[in-house]
């Protein structure tokens, strides 16, 4: 389990400072954390911080009750960058062995996995692709026998065979021992699928924290055909929260929070022809709830 | 975490780099051992023979020379997850304590660089043991009572060779690991050296103040003052002590007494002292100071300075140096001093605009090259005055 406690990081930049990660408080509880928000929201620095690849300026972080910088709680703590680090020359294997003299590693796993996904165990990896790259530090990830594992960026720029391979993997790494995995990505159906719990960030703030089977319960999709344009700002006047609104040809279609009297609202704003709750799909949740709460702590400041 | 183990790693990936080193180090060194007298030369005029013990000369200089380049390179390599984003976020999050990073690494390169240079060393006396032997064979007058360099001295310099490249080692790696880009780092280094050289000439001349060797012929006292900037440039560097060492261990190792005067000795073992302190300074400020923040690699660093920073402290080094040569020199020189000043101004600028990479510059820009112009010609102005003042 990792705790943090009024975290908080700026990076000194030629035009203004750049507060990366904002005080934030939040308790990372054993089995899969989703971590999104929009690019530069704070999730690798989040990551690095809790690492210790990089200071802080305050706050605290506990790793199982240890310090984060206690060398025992880096022992527990595998941390997957975007960009990993093995020495040039190194083919699959080696790698493997480089990254097994730091941490507890499982080599029997990590050759299955290799073989699994059929990646070339004796050509240096220099020569392979962005894609085989990540694969190869995700099957690292997986064998590493560290309790906390933080896989930054984790599914980009993977095909969806393999995908299917690394997503069983994870829920697999997920049940041994009641390891704590958080995982940021892009790819927000891929967090949908696998994640307990999703974790929003803005401007390295917290903007929400919830149970996956909790999100988008807020939130309802509307299509409707008027010929009146639907602004935000008349919503947001009688009380609707908006996440967005989007019109095609003659049919606009909005996802907003829920709102006792919504229907009535849209029917005396807009009058529309016609006016028909749609179901939202699973990764459009994430989408519609980051913008919300993007939005929120936008009116908030 | 399991440290021996991440040791041998270590040095399997260090093997590239040391056996570039050994091969470098190996062909300096054994090449001049080749090429070098290791008789004495003996000289027939009639029934009278004179030896010059001095042609037989053993190369130290060509091991300590190759080897202190290796020490000032290595330091890069030691410290490069300081200067590069994914080896920083590697090397910051392997579980070791604080500053133990930096411990393992320094260390490793340090033992495996002083047993290259050890291994090279001996093959090479090795080597010149087996020229005098096969030497003194194949000549007539040394065949029946054969010259052979006093090898025992061999054994001491080593071990002088061992802990001056030691210190040497450590004073470069704390210059280079005040940067977290590579540049920075380089920047250091250089700076670095030049104040050691500039500090330690300072030391020196108040050691050769208090043991009465003069370093200038003239009596004029602004002169003298001059001159020092000068001298601890060239003279008394950071490496005199090393060097002076060379010039004492030769003649020793070829059997020949050196004759210096003890008020010489007096400075140089001073300033060996010196230097050994200056060294373990640097060792322990090293070894206690924190990595700087994974942040910084590859950036800029918070103690770092940018970059457009850089060409006016060259200007003003080179300035500095303009400055003592027109003030000292003849006025027949003062006017080409005057040439070179002016020359200085303008490579000055476009050295500038190189940096900048266009003509126009920022207010702040201009200020620091007026600054700078105005700063050097104000001292050489001054300086010339003072010594006219004095010499008047």
């Amino acid at each position: 389990m990792i705790e943090i406690k009024d975290l908080d990081k700026t990076f000194d930049s030629k035009d203004e400072p750049v507060h990366a990660v904002n005080h934030l408080s939040v308790t990372l509880s054993p089995g899969i954390t989703g971590l999104v928000g929009e690019n530069g929201a704070g999730k690798s620095t989040l990551f690095r911080l809790i690492a210790g690849t990089i200071s802080k300026d305050g706050g605290n972080v506990t790793i199982d009750g240890l310090d984060h910088l206690d060398p025992k709680a880096k022992e527990s703590l595998f941390f997957l960058p975007d960009e990993p680090y093995a020495p040039a020359r190194y083919n699959a294997m080696e790698v493997a062995k480089f990254y097994s003299v730091f941490y507890p590693f499982d080599m029997e796993k990590f050759e299955r996995l290799l073989d699994k996904v059929s990646l070339p165990r004796n050509r240096r990896i220099t020569s392979f692709s962005k894609g085989m790259r990540r694969q190869l530090f995700l099957l690292i990830a997986f064998s590493v026998k560290c309790k906390n594992v933080l896989l930054d960026e984790a599914f980009d720029g993977l095909d969806p065979l393999v995908m299917e391979t690394i997503r069983e993997e994870v829920l697999n790494m997920a049940e041994e021992k009641e390891k704590t995995i958080v995982i940021s990505s892009h790819n927000i159906n891929s967090i949908q699928r696998l994640a307990d719990a999703i974790m929003i960030l803005y401007s390295g703030k917290l903007a929400e924290q919830k149970q996956e089977n909790d999100m988008g319960k807020e939130l309802v999709k509307y299509q409707m055909l008027t010929k009146i344009p639907v602004t935000e700002d008349a919503l947001v006047a009688r009380g609707v929260e908006v996440a967005s609104i989007k019109k095609i040809g003659s049919i606009t279609t909005l996802v907003v929070s829920k709102h006792p009297d919504l229907e009535t609202i849209l029917r005396n704003l807009y009058e529309p022809s016609l006016l028909e709750p749609t179901p939202l799909d699973p990764d459009e949740i994430i989408t519609m709830e980051m913008l919300l709460a993007k939005k929120g702590e936008r009116h908030h400041e | 975490m399991n440290k021996k183990a991440f040791i041998r790693m270590q040095i399997k990936e260090l093997i590239p780099i040391f056996i570039a080193i050994f091969i470098s180090l190996a062909a300096v060194f054994w090449f001049t051992i080749l090429g070098s007298n290791t008789l004495p030369t003996v000289f027939q005029n009639g029934a009278q023979t004179s030896i010059n013990y001095y042609t037989a000369n053993p190369p130290l200089a060509a091991i300590i020379i190759p080897s202190f380049l290796a020490a000032l390179v290595l330091p890069f390599a030691a410290f490069s997850y300081q200067t590069n984003h994914i080896r920083a976020d590697f090397f910051y999050q392997i579980p070791l304590k604080e500053r133990e990073l930096r411990r393992i690494r320094l260390l490793t390169y340090f033992i495996l660089l002083e047993i290259i240079v050890s291994v090279v060393y001996w093959i090479g006396i090795l080597f010149l043991f087996s020229r005098q032997v096969s030497e003194n064979a194949a000549s007539s007058f040394w065949k029946d009572t054969p010259y052979f360099y006093n090898y025992a001295w061999f054994l001491l310099y080593w071990l002088y060779l061992l802990v001056a490249l030691g210190l040497h080692f450590f004073v470069s790696s704390y210059f280079i690991s005040l940067g977290t880009r590579v540049i920075d780092s380089m920047f250091y280094l250089v700076i670095g050296h030049v104040v050691l050289v500039l500090w330690f000439g300072g030391v020196m001349r108040l050691l050769d103040t208090w043991t009465g060797i003069s370093y200038s012929s003239s009596s004029n006292e602004v002169a003298r003052a001059f001159s020092q900037f000068e001298m601890a440039w060239f003279n008394q560097s950071w490496f005199e002590p090393i060097l002076q060492t060379i010039a004492i261990f030769t003649p020793l190792a070829n059997n020949i007494k050196p004759v210096f005067a003890d008020a010489y000795i007096t400075a140089r073992v001073l300033s060996s002292v010196c230097y050994v302190f200056i060294g373990a300074g640097c060792i322990v400020a090293m070894m206690l100071s924190k990595d700087p923040s994974g942040e910084r690699a590859g950036h800029p660093g918070a103690r770092n300075l940018y970059i457009s920073f850089y060409p006016h402290v060259f200007a003003v080094v080179i300035g500095l140096y303009l400055a003592n040569m027109i003030a000292r020199t003849s006025v027949v020189m003062v006017y080409t001093g005057f040439l070179s000043f002016i020359l200085w101004g303008v490579a000055y600028y476009f050295l500038l605009v190189l940096v900048k990479a266009g003509f126009r510059f920022r207010a702040k820009t201009w200020i620091a090259y007026g600054s700078v112009l105005g700063g050097i010609l104000f001292l050489t102005i001054l300086s010339r005055v003072l010594l006219l003042y004095s010499q008047a």
